[in-house]
Formats: C-alpha cells, structure tokens, sequence
C-alpha cells in the first residue's frame, strides 16, 4: 500500500535496517553453524550432544575418571542444600521460582537472555539476584556457595531440556552479541591470549599438563563441583580464573563482559542440552 | 539436611553392592600458603553393619579424598535387610545413618 | 571381631615404617590376583578413584598405600566374613608414586603395586 513519499523513504530505510537485522541475526546461527562445524570436524568421532561435557568428550582416559567420579557425583549434598534455598520462601511467602516465572516464564534453559527494557543481558545469577531484592531479600554474593548451589539446583531440574537462546531481531540484543564474540576473540592478557587461542584453535591440544577444552556445549554443564576445590564454581568464576591465567585484569562475575561471554557462549551452544552441575577436576 | 551420608544400594542374586558418599571436609591440615594455620579434620574410622553384623571398617586418614566415596560388595544379603553406617573423625564428629536395602 | 585402628601405622611418614608398623618384618609377595583399577594418569591428586579387586579367598583386610603421600598409609579396610574381595574409594596423592594395595587373606599376605602419574595442573583455577 503506498503512502507519501516521506512514509516510503521511512519503510525503505526500515528495510534496510531489518534486512541489516536479518543479516545480523543470520549471522549469529550462521556463527553456531560454523562454531559446530568446526569442533565436529576437529573431534570427527564426538557426537554432538558429547560435547557439553567438554574435557571429557574428547579424552577417553580422562572420561573413564569422569564416569567413575560421576557414579555417585561429590555434588550431591550441594544439590540437596540448593534444593532447599530454592524452595525456601522469601520473608514476604514468595517462592524463587514463582518470581522467575515473570520473566515471561523463562525455562533455565532460556537464560541468559538480552532484555530489551534495560538493554542488558540478565543471566539466571542476576534474575535470581532481582527476584530476591524485589522481594526485600538481600542479594547473594556471586563468589559464593550459595548462589552457587541455587544455580545447581535450577540446572538440575533443567536436566532434559536443552539450550535454547538466539538473539532477537532486537538491534541492541545483536550488538550485545556482538560485543560477546568480540570478546572470545579479543586477545588479551600478558600472555596475550584469547579464548579461541586456547579452546578453539588449541582445543584437544596440551598446556600445563592438561588437555585445552573446546568450549561448543561447555556452558551447558554450569555450575561444576572442581575436584580441586571440593566446591562448586561458577561460569563467571570460571571467567575471573582465566583471565588470572592469561593474566589479564578480571571483571567483576556479572559484569556486562562476563555476562555477553556467556551470551555468546549460549548462543553457540543453542540446541545442545542441560546438562549442569557438571564435574570438573 | 544435617545428615551426611547417603546410600545406594544393588542387589543381584544374593549379592549387595552398597556404594556411599559422605560430606566430610577430611582437611590433612597443616599451614596454607597464606600462613593460615588449619587444623587436621578427618573421619578415622567408618563402620558398617548389615543386620547388625560388622561387615566392614574402614580406618582412614586424611589420604582419603574430601566428600569421601567407598563402595564394597556383600554377599547373603537381601532386600529388606539393614545397613547402618557409623563414622568417626579426629575432633570426635560422629554421624550415623541406617537405611534398608 | 574386627581389628582396631593401626595407629602407629597411621603415622610413619615411609612406605618401609608403614608396612613394618602394620606387618612386622616380612616380605609380601605380588600377588597377580590383586588388580588395581585406577587411571595410569589422574587428572586431579585430589580425588583418584581406585578399586581393588581381588581373586584370593576370605580376604579379611586392604590396605592402601601410596608411597609418596605425607603418611603413606591411606586406608586399612577390615573386611567380615560376608564382604567381598572388593572395595572402591577415592584417594589423595601428593605427588606421582607407586600406590600399593596389600592383601591380608586366608592365603597368606599379598600385594600388588600400580604407578600413577599426578598431573599438577597449571590452568585450572
């Protein structure tokens, strides 16, 4: 239907601007398809869904250590605690999970998500943070084991889903995307080292006497109990070690780079399933 | 849960295989790196019982790894029948914990 | 009646000192029916699985030892007359070292030995 000139110069530019959008948004799945092609030609005999064991999917020798350790998981007793922190009522009689649920009924599986209100990227640790201190409920610390074990605990029951973030057509939730992959690639760190130098180019290869893991999948197994610490950790916790390790300045966990990190790392790990807590050495 | 152990059991032909985690720290204690001084903290001695016979005892140090794992096998055991788990650590910590097969 | 603590023995800081304190003066032969199952690599010395299985009759105790560790001896198992040559655990070791698994049976008193490496592991944090 054709209008003034004025409405038809707008429309044009707003198909450009969404053809821009499709482009960028063919771009993020064009990325997983390529994030996958990659690692499944490198480890030809993983099976996909493998893959969110990391390490462990790609050495035989470390995988029988897994399976053994995985017969009766060291998690356990900080699954059952996180069971109970999720289950216990805020002072005011909210439920955790009743909260989450106004974030458009989001399954575990659907974090983190961009939320186009703030123009930020809210992961399950910020959106359980929200919950609580809409709730008059003081926030949790995001280094420590009670968050920690709540994440656990929410994976867990995520079990049998799978990952299932993609970026919107939202211009903001695409440079946000962006902004994620900019950083898996950025080289930083005296070492100066990126993401992808260690788990993508070296994926599968040794240094320090461990085997590099490919990160397709690695989110999805979050929080894991380290057999070196005998506790859980967490994604972002996991982001402030490497960045010691390529002695690079560390964020804060949940600050906006950590938190586009993960969103990235979801995105490329879209389709691939819940498979946390997980177990790391 | 205050409880710190659980238990697992299978049963095959006349043949139990209990396995067990238990929450322990087991801290071999020592000095850290930061000069902390923390002190030895581990279950010395794990006793089950089937029907309220000693089918193991496990004498233990710190060598054994934190949130210990032990699996052992019985034979003549059925379905039914009673496991206790009783340990005890070096600062005198007990727990105790009696499941049915 | 099962066997006390080997208290002594739970504090001899070399493989030599545990096995006197815990069999006197004798010598263990190897026992080819001893198997100790556990990674000839671990990822992590924190936590080692380990399982040793056995084919010798009426085993009454296993005893763990690996050479390296601080107090050698881990673990004594005292085993009933209904438990079976068999027990499953998780060990630390300190360093890479021989581990030693010594069988007290009807038969007699045997061992088997099996090296692990420790990777100390310089990436993880």
């Amino acid at each position: 239907m054709w209008r003034s000139v004025r409405s038809i110069r707008s429309f044009a530019i707003t198909l450009v601007l969404g053809g821009a959008a499709l482009i960028a948004h063919a771009d993020s799945t064009a990325d997983r398809e390529a994030f996958r092609r990659l690692y499944l030609q490198r480890f030809p005999t993983v099976e996909i869904d493998q893959f969110v064991l990391g390490v462990y999917a790609i050495d035989a020798k470390l995988r029988e250590q897994y399976e053994s350790i995985n017969e009766f998981p060291p998690y356990e007793f900080a699954l059952d605690e996180g069971e109970d922190l999720v289950l216990k009522r805020f002072a005011n009689g909210v439920g955790l999970r009743e909260c989450l649920a106004k974030n458009d009924n989001r399954g575990v599986n659907q974090y983190p998500y961009f939320d186009a209100a703030t123009g930020e990227i809210v992961s399950l640790s910020v959106a359980i943070n929200r919950c609580r201190e809409r709730n008059g409920e003081a926030p949790l610390n995001y280094r420590r084991q009670a968050l920690a074990k709540t994440l656990a605990a929410l994976n867990f029951s995520a079990r049998g889903t799978r990952r299932s973030v993609t970026v919107g057509h939202d211009a903001k939730a695409q440079a946000a995307y962006a902004s994620g992959k900019a950083h898996f690639y950025m080289k930083r760190g005296q070492l100066n080292l990126s993401c992808a130098d260690c788990h993508v180019t070296a994926a599968g290869k040794h240094l320090r006497e461990q085997t590099l893991a490919p990160l397709l999948g690695a989110v999805n197994h979050y929080p894991v109990y380290g057999l070196r610490w005998g506790a859980l950790g967490t994604l972002h916790m996991r982001f402030v070690g490497c960045f010691e390790q390529v002695r690079a300045m560390p964020a804060a966990p949940q600050s906006r780079i950590y938190r586009e990190l993960e969103y990235f790392l979801a995105v490329m790990s879209n389709g691939l399933p819940m498979s946390g807590p997980g177990i790391q050495r | 849960m205050s409880n710190s152990i659980k238990v697992r059991t299978s049963v095959r032909n006349n043949t139990v295989t209990v396995r067990m985690l238990v929450r322990h720290a087991m801290e071999v204690g020592g000095v850290r790196a930061n000069g902390e001084r923390v002190a030895a903290h581990f279950i010395k001695e794990i006793t089950c019982t089937h029907n309220g016979k000693t089918v193991m005892v496990g004498h233990w140090g710190a060598g054994i790894a934190k949130n210990p794992y032990l699996s052992f096998t019985i034979r003549d055991a059925a379905v039914g029948d009673e496991l206790r788990i009783r340990w005890v650590d070096n600062q005198g910590g007990i727990d105790e914990f009696a499941t049915r097969i | 009646m099962l066997a006390g603590r080997p208290v002594e023995a739970f504090q001899t800081e070399t493989v030599d000192q545990t096995l006197h304190a815990l069999f006197g003066d004798v010598t263990i032969p190897i026992s080819d029916k001893i198997r100790i199952a556990a990674a000839d690599l671990a990822e992590n010395g924190a936590v080692v699985p380990i399982k040793i299985e056995i084919k010798l009759d009426d085993v009454e105790a296993i005893s763990i030892i690996a050479t390296k560790n601080p107090i050698p001896l881990v673990a004594k198992f005292v085993l009933g007359p209904t438990t079976a040559g068999f027990v499953a655990t998780r060990i630390k070791l300190a360093a890479s070292c021989e581990v030693i698994a010594v069988v007290e049976s009807a038969d007699g008193v045997f061992q088997a030995r099996k090296p692990i490496e420790v990777t100390i592991g310089g990436c993880g944090v």
